[in-house]
C-alpha cells in the first residue's frame, strides 16, 4: 500500500516537473555587450563560396574574414525550472533579446602595409577597394557600419570584406583593420602576409 | 354597307395584329447550357528567344470548356459568355528544366551560378495560368433535329510568364552579377477574337450532342526584360525580348447541351 502511494506520488512529481520543463522561462534583465577584440583570416573567393585561405589567394578573388569578439556583463541563457528534464521540450521559448551595445562601430578602414598600386602607397587607406558581401549584395564599408554592423544579435560580428579592385604592385601584401567605436577605442590588426597572384 | 364591312376588316385586323404583338406564335428556348473538351492546334508558335521562351508555355494545348451559357432574345441572336479551363501539353517542370539548363549552358562557363527567389528582389514569383472567358454574338439557325449555332467572340485567356532570378559568381574572382528575368506590359492576358460554329443534334426533348469548330486570333503583348546587375558598379544592362505578335489556332471539340 505504501509502496503503490510512494510510486503515484514519483508519477505526480515527474508529471509536473515535466509540465515545468515545458514552460518558458525568459530573462527580463538586459544585457550589454562591448566590442573586445579582432582576429583577421584571409579568403579565397575563386569558387562558388569564400574558403579561408592559405598563404596564397589569386589576386581578384581576396577577401577578409573579421570577427570581433564581445565580452557581456553576464552570460545570456534561459534558465530551466526542470530538476530531471530538459527546457527543449518546450513546445516554443519566443524570448526578446534584451541584448545592447555598449560601444557601436562608427567606421571601418582597411590599410595597404605594402604598395598597392600607383596612387595607394604602403600605409594608406584602400577601404574604398573592400566591400562587404551581405545577402548577395556587396555593400561598402561605410555602409555596413552605419547600417549592418551595429546589429546585437549578432555577437560575435562576423563579416567578409572582398577586395575587388586588385593590386597592381607587389604581390606580398598584408593589410591593416581598423575598427573606430563610439567610446573612442580603436581596435585595429595586421593580417598575416598573403602573396596575392 | 361596304363602309361598316371596311370598318370590321379594320377592326379584325388591328385585334389579330395586337394578338401577335402580345402572345407570340413561335416558341423558342431562351437559354442554353453546354459543356464540352475542346482541342486546339496553334497554326503559329512565339518563339523568339531560346533562354526566354521557356519562361512561358504557348504551343498545343488541350482546353477543357468547363462551361457556356447562351441567352437567345429571339428566335436567331443571342449572347454567349464562354469559359475555359486548358491543361498545356508542355510540362511546367520540363519547361523548367529547359530554362535551367539554357541558363546553364550561357553562363555556366564564366559564372557559379545560384537560383533565388524572386521575392529577395522585392518582386512575386507568380506561377502559370491557363484559363479564359469570352462573350460573343450568337445567330441559331434549326433545321429539323439539328441546331447550328454560329459565334463571334471577345474575349482574354490567362497567361503568365514565370520570373526568375540568378545570381552569377564569376569564376575565380569576387565579382557578382544579379540575372533577372521579368515581364513587362499586358502579360496577364491575351486578347483573343474567335469566330466559332456549333452543330448540335436533339437527342432527345432539350438535350444536345455537339461538334463544335473554332479559330482564335490571339494578341500577345508582352515584353520579357533580361537584367544584369553588377552589384559592385550597380551597372545594369537590360535587354528586351519583344513579344508583341498575332497568334492563329484552330480548335475542335466535342460535348453536349441543354436547352432550358
Amino acid at each position: 500500500m505504501i509502496r503503490k502511494k510512494l510510486f503515484r506520488i514519483i508519477v505526480l512529481f515527474l508529471a509536473l516537473d515535466l509540465l515545468v520543463a515545458c514552460c518558458c522561462h525568459c530573462d527580463d534583465d538586459a544585457f550589454y555587450f562591448s566590442h573586445c577584440e579582432i582576429e583577421l583570416f584571409h579568403l579565397d573567393h575563386a569558387g562558388q563560396t569564400a574558403v579561408l585561405a592559405g598563404s596564397s589567394v589569386p589576386k581578384e578573388a581576396y577577401g577578409i574574414r573579421t570577427r570581433i569578439a564581445m565580452a557581456e556583463n553576464e552570460c545570456a541563457v534561459n534558465h530551466s525550472n526542470s530538476f530531471l528534464f530538459n527546457a527543449a521540450y518546450a513546445t516554443s521559448c519566443d524570448c526578446v533579446l534584451n541584448h545592447f551595445l555598449v560601444d557601436d562601430i562608427v567606421s571601418i578602414q582597411v590599410f595597404t602595409v605594402n604598395d598597392f598600386d600607383a596612387e595607394h602607397a604602403a600605409n594608406t587607406d584602400v577601404s574604398d577597394y573592400f566591400m562587404v558581401l551581405k545577402d548577395y549584395e556587396y555593400i561598402d564599408l561605410d555602409m555596413f557600419a552605419r547600417n549592418g554592423a551595429n546589429d546585437a544579435a549578432n555577437i560575435p560580428l562576423i563579416f567578409d570584406m572582398f577586395l575587388l579592385t586588385p593590386p597592381s604592385l607587389n604581390e606580398t601584401h598584408q593589410f591593416l583593420v581598423r575598427v573606430d567605436l563610439t567610446d573612442d577605442r580603436v581596435l585595429e590588426l595586421r593580417t598575416d602576409t598573403i602573396l596575392l597572384n | 354597307m361596304r363602309k361598316l364591312y371596311f370598318l370590321l376588316f379594320f377592326a379584325l385586323g388591328c385585334k389579330l395584329w395586337a394578338q401577335e404583338k402580345d402572345y407570340p406564335t413561335i416558341a423558342y428556348d431562351r437559354w442554353m447550357i453546354d459543356f464540352g473538351v475542346t482541342h486546339q492546334f496553334a497554326l503559329n508558335d512565339l518563339s523568339l528567344d531560346p533562354v526566354t521562351d521557356n519562361l512561358f508555355s504557348y504551343g498545343s494545348a488541350t482546353y477543357i470548356e468547363l462551361f457556356s451559357g447562351t441567352y437567345f432574345f429571339n428566335q436567331q441572336w443571342g449572347l454567349n459568355l464562354d469559359f475555359q479551363l486548358g491543361a498545356i501539353n508542355d510540362g511546367v517542370l520540363e519547361r523548367e528544366e529547359r530554362f535551367q539548363n539554357s541558363i546553364s549552358d550561357t553562363f555556366g562557363d564564366q559564372y557559379y551560378i545560384t537560383k533565388v527567389s524572386l521575392t529577395e528582389f522585392g518582386r512575386s514569383n507568380e506561377s502559370s495560368v491557363i484559363g479564359g472567358t469570352s462573350l460573343g454574338l450568337v445567330y441559331r439557325y434549326e433545321k429539323a433535329r439539328f441546331t447550328l449555332l454560329s459565334s463571334f467572340d471577345i474575349g482574354f485567356r490567362a497567361f503568365k510568364v514565370t520570373e526568375e532570378a540568378f545570381l552569377l559568381k564569376e569564376i575565380g574572382t569576387n565579382r557578382i552579377l544579379n540575372l533577372s528575368y521579368t515581364a513587362d506590359g499586358a502579360s496577364g492576358f491575351l486578347t483573343t477574337f474567335s469566330p466559332r460554329a456549333k452543330l448540335m443534334y436533339q437527342v432527345k426533348n432539350d438535350f444536345y450532342l455537339k461538334l463544335d469548330v473554332n479559330y482564335s486570333l490571339l494578341v500577345s503583348d508582352f515584353i520579357v526584360l533580361e537584367e544584369f546587375k553588377d552589384t559592385v558598379t550597380d551597372e545594369l544592362t537590360i535587354r528586351r525580348i519583344d513579344y508583341g505578335k498575332a497568334l492563329h489556332t484552330i480548335g475542335f471539340g466535342i460535348g453536349f447541351a441543354f436547352f432550358l
